[in-house]
């Protein structure tokens, strides 16, 4: 047996049996990630390889910064009380179909933001649990909703962790930038949410539900910083090839900054924002971590030995899908980590050669994992943070099952037909 | 003026990141947070 397949094991080991003993807890999802990687760097002989352990990460750090700034903003809007009097404004609206909707994209903001569903779960997810709630909601409906808006949160654009991920996979030895996919994640994701707004209308906007009552103005500060935010964003990911006015980091670092001096703003509230993502961006770098160790073991060559004499043609695109079904099929008993890495090796063959519609197709693999977790994804985080009883995960992914069939469906097609697709990528 | 700008906003993350391992939390969260930490401390310390 070649060493390679014997570090490969161990470090699948590690990771695999962390995930059983912790039942797939995504906090110590990181802490094994590390673990094995270090396995990996000890099982070749090499020692603990500090430096690539370290090097990895560099990888995913500038799509990173941009996560950790905007889940400062997100987190300050929240803690200033914008969220609560935006959902307020919303409720108020009186076309069914409209209300529904930006119920859906107003659950989903801060996972539009940063990427990170968990962070749409903990604030505007909560927020809008709770009107359910007082509205009589089942719970098990509330789940459905609150899960789905933060899933598309995650997939839209202009931060989309998974597509983070599948672009790393793009740079081979070098870093990717995350460039590319507003466009791409737009015209995959708006579809489902229509489809599911269109579905579950009934429980997102009840008939004669609009509150007639007066509601409190938006707070002046958290509004312009949010108008002035979203519209450099809009502006810049709709036009990249055209238009560069300093990049999603630096615009939500603004944002940011500019809430600090809102009612409610402050260095603490600022660093418990940050804190909310500390466990995804570590889960991120540690993956960078499993990544380089395995490139550095050989691993990663011999995949390449085994996958490049079908890397002809159709073979690759082969090669993509089954490693994007072994993700999906892994998600259901082991979480997220193996399908995230998987999703970047399926990249990995096109390598320089891959176009952001591709890689958004390749990774609403790593997306769909989230949702399809048994224990410890998306569910899980969604009834732990809003108190729901009596909620089961089966329930809750059959309702959500047509929307995500028609993401997998648009997704194999991006897989398939990037490259006459490329169109997209503005 | 673009590193320098990079630096800063490295910088104050480090920052925020700094105050939350002085507050109490659980092992795996202060793990995670010092994966972050070091990652951002070591990339501010390759910016030429």
């Amino acid at each position: 047996m070649r060493e390679e397949y014997l570090i490969a094991l161990v470090m699948f080991a590690v990771l695999i049996i962390g995930q059983i003993v912790t039942k797939n807890e995504k906090k110590w999802a990181a802490v094994f990630l590390l673990l094995a990687s270090v396995a990996g760097s000890l099982a070749a002989g090499m020692g603990i390889r500090f430096r690539e352990i370290v090097e990895g990460p560099f990888g995913f750090l500038d799509a990173a910064l941009s996560v950790a700034c905007a889940a400062v903003f997100s987190g300050l809007l929240y803690r200033t009380g914008f969220y609560e009097k935006l959902l307020e404004k919303i409720l108020r609206i009186r076309g069914r179909f409209l209300k529904a909707l930006c119920v859906m994209l107003f659950i989903g903001l801060p996972g539009m933001f940063t990427g990170l569903a968990s962070l749409s779960v903990l604030t505007t997810g909560r927020l809008a649990g709770e009107k359910m709630k007082a509205q009589g909601v089942s719970h098990g409906k509330i789940a459905v909703c609150v899960m789905a808006g933060a899933f598309f949160g995650m997939m839209l654009p202009p931060n989309c962790l998974p597509a983070i991920i599948a672009a790393n996979g793009a740079g081979s030895v070098l870093p990717t930038p995350y460039v590319g996919f507003f466009m791409p994640l737009l015209v995959l994701t708006v579809p489902c949410l229509l489809l599911f707004t269109g579905l579950n209308i009934k429980v997102l906007a009840p008939e004669g539900t609009a509150a007639e009552e007066k509601t409190e103005k938006l707070p002046l500060l958290p509004l312009i910083a949010f108008v002035l935010i979203g519209a450099a964003i809009l502006v810049e990911g709709l036009l990249t090839s055209f238009v560069y006015i300093g990049g999603n980091t630096l615009w939500f670092f603004l944002g940011a900054l500019l809430l600090l001096f809102a009612k409610g703003g402050s260095v603490n509230a600022a660093a418990e924002s940050l804190f909310d993502a500390v466990i995804p961006l570590a889960l991120l770098f540690t993956l960078g971590s499993f990544i380089e160790v395995s490139s550095m073991t050989g691993v990663r060559g011999i995949y390449s030995l085994l996958t490049l004499p079908q890397t002809t043609g159709g073979q690759t695109t082969l090669v993509m899908l089954v490693l994007m079904a072994i993700g999906l099929v892994l998600s259901f008993f082991l979480s997220v980590p193996i399908p995230a890495f998987l999703v970047t090796y399926a990249v990995f063959p096109i390598g320089w050669l891959a176009n952001p519609v591709i890689v958004t197709g390749i990774s609403v693999a790593a997306g769909l994992a989230y949702v399809f977790a048994i224990r410890g994804g998306l569910f899980t985080e969604t009834a732990r943070t809003l108190e729901l009883k009596d909620v089961k995960w089966g329930g809750s992914l059959k309702a959500l099952l047509l929307p995500l069939l028609l993401m997998l469906v648009i997704a194999v097609v991006f897989v398939l037909y990037g490259d006459p697709l490329d169109f997209l990528i503005m | 003026m673009l590193e320098l700008i990079y630096y800063v906003i490295i910088a104050v993350m480090a920052v925020l990141l700094f105050v939350n391992l002085a507050k109490k939390r659980g092992w795996p969260e202060l793990i995670c947070t010092a994966v972050v930490l070091v990652t951002f401390a070591l990339r501010a310390l390759h910016i030429k």
